[in-house]
């Protein structure tokens, strides 16, 4: 059943649509991470104006398809001079949709962090600013990091998305392959096989930062 | 005449509709050492932060070193709120020891007592190690430098959390209740620091529930009941002839606690 000749011809284009797949992952998830972080902060320290602004973003992300944000962010992009960029429109797109997320995955390890710690930064002098950055966010990404993987793994398994857009990872290539050569199990199972072992290099990587944080835990 | 450290005029707090604390006015000099006493609710832990500013007061005013807390003054008198970044300033000046600790337990020892002089004082990270290890062999904590809180019993942490507010060289130092929260065996070496600290003429205000504290360690009394002050006298007329009936109920109560559990003193030696 399993063509092996057709399959090693095609692992060296599946092997290059990885390394898009895994940088269009990380780059989705630094900025679902940055994205999230600043909306969780203003969110719970920005007013009500803040709160409104984060609610608002979470609950449009979360209220509509990725597909479409993906198609809105790759069709609104030109119109602010930026062409041709369908990595960049991916990216931002997994990465917006994914921040809603982490807004509450933080939000969530930001209010578990006790408020007498806030208080103790408060009369040492440090500023708002200061307080999120260096007591409050440290502490929430350690308690978090179990659920962030979880969510980058889903950022991850969301990149197949960005095909519409003609990103060349690796379930579009996939597909091109496929049209060409016709062989669509021996095609499809590698990818699945490369998607798990993306997965567990995630969650190896997170399970090492883990322990690394293990004394800082409370 | 003795300088003022620290001094509200007319401070009142609500919460909602409940007024917890009731135009207290109270002026406490350089090197003074205050205990506060009352019954639990009492307004005392409402009165330290109302005094850091960390919670502003409902109505009234508090100076540090005759400098109004948290208001810009302007010099035709019109008042505005002062800056974040001054009002933190301020902050820094005032330091504070609260019941529970409050260590940061993702930075060590060395990290809580730096984070201070670091970030708001603007101190090389070598000089504020300098400063740290220099106060941390004041509270016997030396060895500890690089240990995480956690790792710590109650009583160290406390001394830890004393040596984080003493690095920023503040101006006074308030504590709510430090050793409430402790087992009897650690508040010895909790006291022994504040003691210390009184002897070198820290000016302190201590909310306590320590009556030997209070009697050997203050220059102070102040007894509050009900968001008032109702006692503000020497530690020898409260102890023996407190003015005030309630004053003398609270204190039958707490000696009778006294006696029945034991100084945590005289337990040690
Ligand atoms: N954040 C708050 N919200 C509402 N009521 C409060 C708050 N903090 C304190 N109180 C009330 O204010 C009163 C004084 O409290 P507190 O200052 O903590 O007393 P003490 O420290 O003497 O035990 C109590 O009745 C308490 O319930
Ligand atoms: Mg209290």
């Amino acid at each position: 059943m399993v063509d092996l000749a057709i399959l090693s011809q095609a692992l060296p284009a599946i092997g290059t649509a990885a390394v898009v797949t895994v940088a269009l992952t990380l780059a989705a998830s630094l900025i679902s991470l940055v994205v999230g972080a600043l909306s969780a902060a203003v969110q719970l320290g920005g007013g009500p104006i803040g709160y409104a602004l984060s609610r608002t973003y979470v609950s449009l992300m979360r209220g509509t398809p990725l597909f479409v944000q993906l198609l809105v962010v790759y069709y609104g992009l030109p119109p602010i001079g930026i062409r041709g960029q369908a990595f960049l429109a991916a990216a931002l797109a997994i990465g917006l949709n994914s921040g809603a997320y982490t807004t509450e995955i933080l939000r969530a390890a930001i209010l578990a962090v006790p408020r007498g710690q806030l208080e103790a930064a408060t009369t040492i002098g440090l500023t708002w600013g200061k307080i999120w950055r260096r007591i409050v966010l440290p502490q929430a990404f350690v308690t978090s990091l179990p659920m962030l993987t979880a969510e980058f793994t889903i950022v991850l398994k969301s990149t197949p998305l960005a095909s519409v857009i003609a990103v060349t990872e690796m379930t579009y290539t996939g597909v091109l392959i496929q049209s060409r050569t016709y062989s669509a199990s021996e095609v499809f199972l590698t990818i699945a096989v490369g998607y798990i072992l993306i997965a567990q290099v995630l969650m190896r990587l997170s399970r090492s930062l883990e322990r690394r944080t293990r004394r800082l835990r409370f | 005449m003795p300088v003022s450290a620290i001094r509200a005029e007319g401070v009142s707090m609500d919460f909602g509709s409940l007024r917890v604390l009731h135009g207290i006015n109270v002026d406490v000099s350089e090197g003074e050492v205050v205990a506060v006493l009352g019954p639990s609710g009492s307004g005392k832990s409402t009165l330290l932060r109302c005094l850091s500013w960390l919670t502003p007061p409902t109505e009234g005013a508090v100076y540090l070193q005759g400098e109004r807390l948290g208001v810009a003054v302007a010099p035709d008198g019109r008042q505005s709120r002062l800056s974040a970044a001054k009002l933190a300033r301020q902050r820094s000046r005032i330091g504070m020891v609260f019941q529970s600790f409050n260590l940061w337990p993702h930075l060590t020892v060395l990290g809580n007592i730096t984070e201070g002089p670091v970030q708001v004082l603007g101190l090389r990270p070598g000089e504020a190690r300098e400063r740290a290890m220099t106060i941390l062999e004041t509270v016997g904590l030396a060895a500890k430098a690089s240990a995480y809180p956690a790792t710590l019993s109650g009583g160290q942490q406390q001394r830890v959390a004393i040596a984080r507010a003493l690095a920023m060289q503040p101006e006074l130092l308030l504590f709510d209740e430090p050793t409430s929260s402790l087992d009897p065996e650690l508040v010895g070496e909790v006291l022994d620091v504040i003691e210390l600290l009184a002897a070198r003429r820290t000016t302190m205000v201590v909310v306590t529930h320590e009556i030997a504290f209070a009697s050997e360690a203050a220059t102070r009394v102040i007894f509050m009941d009900g968001g008032r002050i109702v006692e503000d006298t020497l530690p020898a007329t409260f102890f023996r002839d407190p003015a005030e009936e309630r004053s003398r109920r609270f204190l039958e109560r707490t000696l009778r606690r006294y006696a029945q559990f034991g100084s945590h003193r005289s337990a040690e030696g």
